[in-house]
């Protein structure tokens, strides 16, 4: 216990704002402007497609059994066009960052920052220099692989949920208006998919995405090495 | 292996839920039990810091309880010395409950150093005919006792005998 509270709240506080400066504000600036495309492709491309399979009588939706699934596989398509593959390309190109690894492992090794910082508060050897283990590599690997079959998951949910939305639209005769005021998420985004009891917009989702599972990548670097 | 965190956040602005903040975390029994921490939007849990997308905090590990105890107490400190000086305002249980302490710390310091003391416990045996063969020095462990557990820094003797018969082992 060899620390002084005055070093032990100098290290805290850098390792906060380590912490805190996950993930890059270019980095999220990148992800989510995937959910301004794929809002923009959604009023613009994927609605005019819908209403061109509809029968519209007085501006309202008429039932017709086969578009719910024409629509909902339409909306998949530009979906993992935008959102799946963009997160995807996002998650595995080279980040905001000097070196040649990808974004995740940038941020992977962002942690093993913080584990030299926790050495040190802890009044242990600390080492200079900082490189990933093969094991680590792979364990990012792996971590890769389950973010985008996440996606895959939420892809799969965002189709359902827009399927259903078109069916519910051509049963209660909606205006192609009220359709879009329904799969609009109250921060103004398309919806993506509900969880819980509220609907969440990729904007939403992406925030939360970059913020949560970047600084967990760090979390789980720096415990990992303990 | 023992692993132990302590949590930490920035605190930059009044009003920060700092309810956390210094929390010791025994990690794995943390990661043994069923509170795994809340869901992120995607139904992913995660038992350690970001428990969600928007949780501030961060954690220090350590191998041994001691030093995360001894961690705790610095950065708290910290804190409370920072809403002192009026730095920031931010309150939690943590932080009253230290208050809470410190009072009744001073309260039975005062009680048990006044003059009076002695004749309060002559009259507490008088009244609760309290045995000859318990010391004046164990009523007075009985009476911290009280103003510990009750924060009441002014008990009367009622209060203080009906404690006694309760708690004290030799009543």
């Amino acid at each position: 216990m060899g620390m002084t509270p005055t070093r032990l709240l100098k290290l805290t506080r850098i390792y906060l704002d380590r912490y805190t400066a996950i993930p890059s504000p270019a980095d999220m600036e990148a992800l989510l402007y995937l959910s301004d495309l794929y809002d923009g492709w959604f009023r613009d491309t994927a609605v005019p497609y819908i209403e061109s399979l509809l029968t519209i009588t007085g501006g309202v939706w008429q039932p017709a059994p086969d578009v719910p699934a024409a629509a909902g596989r339409f909306i998949k398509d530009g979906c993992a066009r935008i959102i799946i593959d963009g997160v995807s390309r996002w998650l595995t190109e080279d980040g905001d960052n000097a070196n040649d690894l990808p974004r995740i492992a940038d941020y992977f090794l962002q942690g093993l920052d913080m584990w030299r910082l926790n050495l040190e508060a802890m009044g242990r050897p600390f080492p200079r220099t900082l490189k990933l283990t093969p094991a680590e590599l792979d364990a990012i690997q792996g971590y890769l692989a389950a973010f985008v079959s996440t996606k895959q998951d939420h892809l799969a949910r965002h189709g359902r949920h827009m399927r259903r939305a078109v069916h519910t639209a051509m049963m209660e005769g909606w205006t192609t208006e009220r359709f879009l005021t329904a799969v609009t998420a109250p921060d103004g985004h398309i919806v993506g998919f509900r969880y819980g009891n509220a609907s969440y917009s990729w904007y939403e989702h992406l925030r939360r995405f970059s913020r949560g599972k970047m600084r967990m990548m760090a979390q789980i670097a720096q415990q990992g090495r303990m | 292996m023992e692993l132990f965190g302590v949590l930490v956040r920035p605190v930059d602005a009044d009003g920060a839920d700092i309810e956390r903040y210094g929390e010791v975390i025994d990690v794995p029994a943390l990661m043994a039990s069923d509170d795994r921490g809340r869901d992120f939007c995607d139904g992913q849990t995660s038992a350690l810091p970001p428990e969600h997308a928007d949780d501030p905090y961060g954690m220090l590990y350590t191998y041994d309880r001691a030093t995360a105890d001894y961690w705790s107490g610095i950065v708290r400190r910290d804190l409370a010395e920072r809403v002192v000086s009026g730095d920031i305002s931010v309150v939690s249980s943590w932080m009253e409950a230290a208050l809470i302490s410190g009072r009744t710390a001073a309260a039975v310091e005062t009680i048990l150093a006044a003059e009076t003391l002695p004749a309060t416990i002559a009259e507490l045996r008088q009244i609760g005919g309290i045995s000859a063969l318990v010391t004046d020095s164990q009523i007075q462990t009985q009476i911290a006792a009280y103003i510990k557990a009750t924060g009441n820094s002014m008990p009367t003797l009622a209060e203080l005998l009906a404690w006694i018969k309760t708690n004290a082992r030799w009543s």
